[in-house]
């Protein structure tokens, strides 16, 4: 394992289009230990080392670990990629195991259990196609450390912060559109969030974490969890979203059963020709049950094992609505088509990259 | 858990540590409130879901003065979420001077402080989802509300309080999925608790008898018990359990059922604003969390120390909406679709005098010469009203002519004389009905009539308009007989005291004598105050499980079961418990 002051240590970024992986470029790029590369399914860095690596294929992630100490997976997208994506890694990293494999995971994995989940804590359902892609990747993981190579789990909850796709941006988009808001008793769940830079901190500390290989950690801000009415009532305040709507149950219902196909539809026809990005976001049933599901994820196992502080939710909701501001501001400014839904003005990484991967699809969005 | 208390094994006695009784807003607050203290709640409903006429016949009862105080089975509803189902929404805090014992006013002050309930107001705001506990018109929403009427600076009166609103939270629908996904709590529909059965030496309440309308009976044991059937009901089982006190449960004092209180309520005079339309405010801002708040005219509690006079709001309103001499289509819109309307809601559309053809046309003309402000109305309605989830919550419709009434709410002070009292006729269960006997007192007229001159006063010295008494209201106290009681708000029929000399329960809302018997609601309030009670109602019972949690740390009596007994089939005189969920059949619901 690399310690504090070996030489400088290369980390391969899989999946560096999402907001994750291009914020923990950044951090990887900031910090004295190591560098960062990136591979994305069709994307290349910079500096032309890796062009056109396709990451679900065992060859191209095998050249990718050439001259890697670690790997961080950090995979978004559609259950076939994540899953052929991890497959592929594990594949690879077994003729050239790397130091180590943070392997980011979801929340996802718990489906529709409730109460204080913790790592032990076994799936329930329902478990879609998303959730079953990521248990299905874990198991991977685990067997790859079965095998000898030196992996570790992270589980995190909902990745709040500038440049969240599924829970800053498209939360912002649907309060500004006045189709999410105070949702009564469809908004009692239990909001489990981690703010990205606390999720990238955590990852960082992962590569060097000694005793760690082969667990699993949820990773979920420890303050007291709001539920999601309070947090979208403070979201949209935030954004100047309001006054807060209140959306009927009957309208939800109209949003998931009639709307969200149609979106979903839509979505795909729009892709076709480039302008799928205009279309609606689709509020599909997975997202609304994740609202009022009653789930904490306990991050006790985490906070015993590691040193992390997380950023206050005010704080982060604070900064997350400045960065949507600005970001509303600046594509009032552009042609509409110029913005890309995933783009980040304060994430470099992300704006090239969110391309590169598959945007999320509706069964995927819970994205957790 | 919800289950049908109809399903329930007949001579089945239920063991919980906790039974409430009435699944209305305060009920069903503690329930909340106690939710993962590792209590085993029984949440007693007397009706279903729905309203059904055979559940809501069970409330029917007597009136003293049916001019003055709505029949008993009126305003109250006998289903899951209580009254909350057809109430308005406004949530107003009590004011510091509420509490306080004002020498003016016999039979004032509260044992408590007005700081020790105010701790609660704000989660009391959460549960009726009325958003922020902010009562200050200038904080309430960024960059002040608007004013009332601007250039206003009374002396006697406030503007800078507003009251908020509530969706309206019906209770039983917001919070069903909640207690439906625990397992602490059990809540029987169609449970009609029948009589609390004390303990040989009367100290404590050993089981509640429960009936159904289909003839089922069982019992339910329980560590403590909490009433929260609203004022009338809860004085009316207190006094119908007699078994071991004589005069009925807490009622050794003869206090239970007096000191009945409404609030003094109704609408009032023309106010004439001699200042254009657009300096004039009667509607509502919406605070940011979406919430819907009005500024009221409050009259400062200086105010009422100098004029020895309860407390009394005032908000502008339309004009009369019987009287077609408004000539306001959306008005006579209303007046004409009344029958429409429920008795709750239509009650001030009906007059005493039968309306005459004259005044029908009237009312036809004008919904159809302003056919355009009649329409504007109805869509407004439609959107912001019926389809909404948050809904608009009163008629707000700008008079032509700059010409307002006031919508007036008065503090009824406490008077012995005033109070609820068992009949000779019984209901379904052999459950005494009750005799509503509400007054009014001079004082209550004074409060009224003070108020009114005094901001009469403050109009005219602003020079922005006048406020007189309409033709037809030859002096105050015609105005309170003519709207009487105001609907509703039942208060203070087992009033909370220091002492049990002057009050039913103590400071903890434990009924004097019984210590495991608690009273949650309006019941409890030693004093009406101007505002409307849910939100006291619902930090009350945030209070009261609170200290329900800490109660519960200290040790508690432990109930046995009779070794390899399940469930008793049998009209045992003492009850073998039956721990929560076991051994019977019920639907889940």
């Amino acid at each position: 394992m690399p310690a504090i002051g070996d030489a400088m240590q290369t980390v391969l970024v899989i999946g560096g289009g999402e907001i994750t992986g291009a914020r923990l470029m950044g951090a990887l790029a900031a910090h004295p230990d190591y560098t960062g590369i990136i591979l994305g399914r069709t994307i290349s860095r910079d500096n032309g080392s890796l062009r056109n690596h396709d990451a679900t294929k065992t060859a191209d992630i095998a050249t990718a670990l050439a001259g890697v100490d670690m790997v961080v997976n950090c995979i978004a997208g559609n259950p076939r990629t994540i899953l052929a994506t991890t497959k592929a890694l594990c594949d690879a990293a077994r003729r050239n195991p790397p130091r180590r494999i943070v392997h980011l995971s979801s929340m996802t994995v718990y489906g529709g259990a409730e109460g204080l989940v913790d790592e032990q804590t076994r799936p329930e359902p329902p478990l879609n196609t998303y959730a079953r892609a990521r248990i299905e990747c874990e198991d991977l993981v685990r067997k790859y450390v079965a095998d000898g190579g030196d992996a570790v789990i992270v589980r995190p909850s909902c990745v709040f912060g500038p440049g969240s796709e599924p829970w800053a941006s498209r939360i912002a988009r649907l309060l500004s559109a006045r189709r999410l808001g105070d949702l009564g008793s469809l908004g009692d769940g239990v909001c489990n969030l981690i703010h990205v830079d606390d999720l990238v901190g955590l990852m960082v500390a992962m590569l060097s974490a000694s005793g760690v290989s082969g667990e699993t950690f949820n990773a979920s801000a420890d303050w007291p969890r709001p539920t999601w009415n309070e947090f979208l009532i403070r979201f949209a305040r935030a954004i100047g979203a309001t006054p807060v709507e209140r959306i009927s149950a009957r309208r939800m219902q109209a949003e998931v059963k009639l709307l969200a196909p149609l979106l979903r539809g839509a979505a795909l026809a729009a892709g076709r020709v480039g302008a799928g990005r205009l279309v609606p976001d689709a509020m599909t049933p997975s997202f609304v049950r994740l609202l009022r599901q009653n789930i904490t994820v306990s991050g006790a196992k985490l906070a015993t094992r590691m040193d992390i502080t997380h950023t206050p939710l005010d704080r982060a909701i604070d900064e997350t609505a400045e960065w949507w501001r600005s970001r509303q501001t600046a594509a009032a400014n552009e042609p509409a088509t110029q913005v890309s839904r995933g783009a980040t003005a304060s994430c470099p990484h992300s704006a090239a990259m969110f391309r590169s991967v598959s945007r999320p699809t509706p069964d995927n969005e819970v994205g957790r | 858990m919800i289950g049908d208390a109809r399903s329930v094994v007949r001579g089945t006695t239920i063991e919980a540590d906790i039974c409430i009784v009435g699944a209305g807003a305060a009920g069903i607050t503690v329930a909340l409130e106690l939710l993962g203290s590792g209590m085993r709640i029984v949440l007693l409903e007397a009706g279903g879901t729905t309203e059904d006429p055979e559940d809501q016949a069970l409330y029917e009862g007597e009136v003293a003065d049916p001019l003055l105080h709505s029949p008993p089975d009126k305003y109250r509803q006998r289903r899951f979420g209580g009254s909350t189902t057809i109430w308005g929404g406004r949530c107003v805090p009590l004011d510091v001077v509420d509490f306080e014992h004002r020498p003016w006013i016999p039979d004032s002050g509260w044992p408590v402080s007005h700081q020790e309930v105010a701790a609660f107001y704000p989660r009391a705001n959460a549960v009726c989802e009325a958003g922020d506990c902010v009562y200050d018109a200038e904080s309430a929403v960024p960059g002040g509300m608007r004013s009332v009427l601007r250039d206003f600076s009374p002396v006697d009166f406030t503007t800078a309080r507003i009251e908020r609103f509530s969706c309206p939270t019906d209770f039983g629908r917001r919070y069903r999925d909640r207690l439906v996904a625990t397992p602490d709590v059990r809540v029987l529909l169609h449970a009609n608790c029948t009589r609390l059965l004390a303990s040989a030496d009367g100290a404590r309440i050993e089981q509640a008898a429960v009936e159904t309308l289909d003839g089922n009976r069982f019992n339910v044991v329980a560590t403590r018990f909490i009433l929260a059937t609203g004022a009338l009901e809860a004085a009316r089982l207190l006094l119908a359990s007699r078994d071991v006190h004589a005069a009925g449960i807490g009622n050794a004092r003869g206090l239970v059922g007096r000191y009945y209180m409404c609030h003094i309520a109704g609408t009032i005079g023309t106010l004439r604003i001699d200042r254009p339309a657009e300096h004039v405010w009667q509607g509502y801002d919406r605070a940011e969390d979406g919430v819907y708040c009005r500024r009221r005219i409050a009259l400062t509690e200086a105010a009422q120390r100098r004029e020895a006079i309860g407390n009394a709001v005032f908000r502008l309103h339309h004009p009369r909406i019987p009287d077609p001499g408004h000539r306001t289509g959306a008005l006579s819109a209303i007046f004409l679709a009344r029958r429409f309307i429920s008795y709750e809601y239509g009650k001030r559309l009906v007059t005493q005098q039968p309306v005459d053809a004259r005044a029908w046309l009237q009312h036809v003309a004008n919904a159809g010469s302003d056919i355009f402000g009649t329409s504007r109305f109805l869509w407004h309605w439609l959107c912001d009203r019926v389809l909404a989830e948050r809904k608009f919550p009163t008629v707000i419709i700008r008079p032509r002519k700059n010409l307002f009434s006031l919508d007036f709410n008065a503090e009824q002070v406490p008077n012995w004389d005033s109070h609820v009292r068992l009949t000779e006729q019984t209901d379904r269960f052999g459950m005494p009905r009750l005799h509503i006997d509400w007054r009014y007192s001079e004082l209550d007229v004074r409060t009224v009539g003070t108020a009114f001159r005094l901001l009469q006063r403050d109009l005219g010295q602003s020079a922005l308009g006048e406020l007189t008494l309409d033709p037809d209201e030859a002096d105050i106290e015609t105005v309170i007989r003519r709207d009487g009681a105001y609907g509703g708000h039942h208060i203070g029929t087992a009033r909370m005291a220091h002492e049990p000399a002057t009050g039913v329960v103590d400071e903890d809302c434990c009924v004097f004598g019984v210590r495991n018997l608690y009273v949650a609601g309006s019941a409890v309030f030693p004093t009406s105050g101007q505002a409307n009670p849910t939100l006291t109602i619902v930090a009350l019972a945030i209070r009261l499980a609170h200290h329900i949690k800490a109660d519960a740390s200290r040790p508690a009596v432990i109930l046995r079961r009779s070794p390899g007994l399940g469930v008793t089939h049998s009209n045992a005189h003492v009850p073998q418990p039956v721990l929560m969920g076991e051994a019977v059949s019920e639907h889940s619901a």
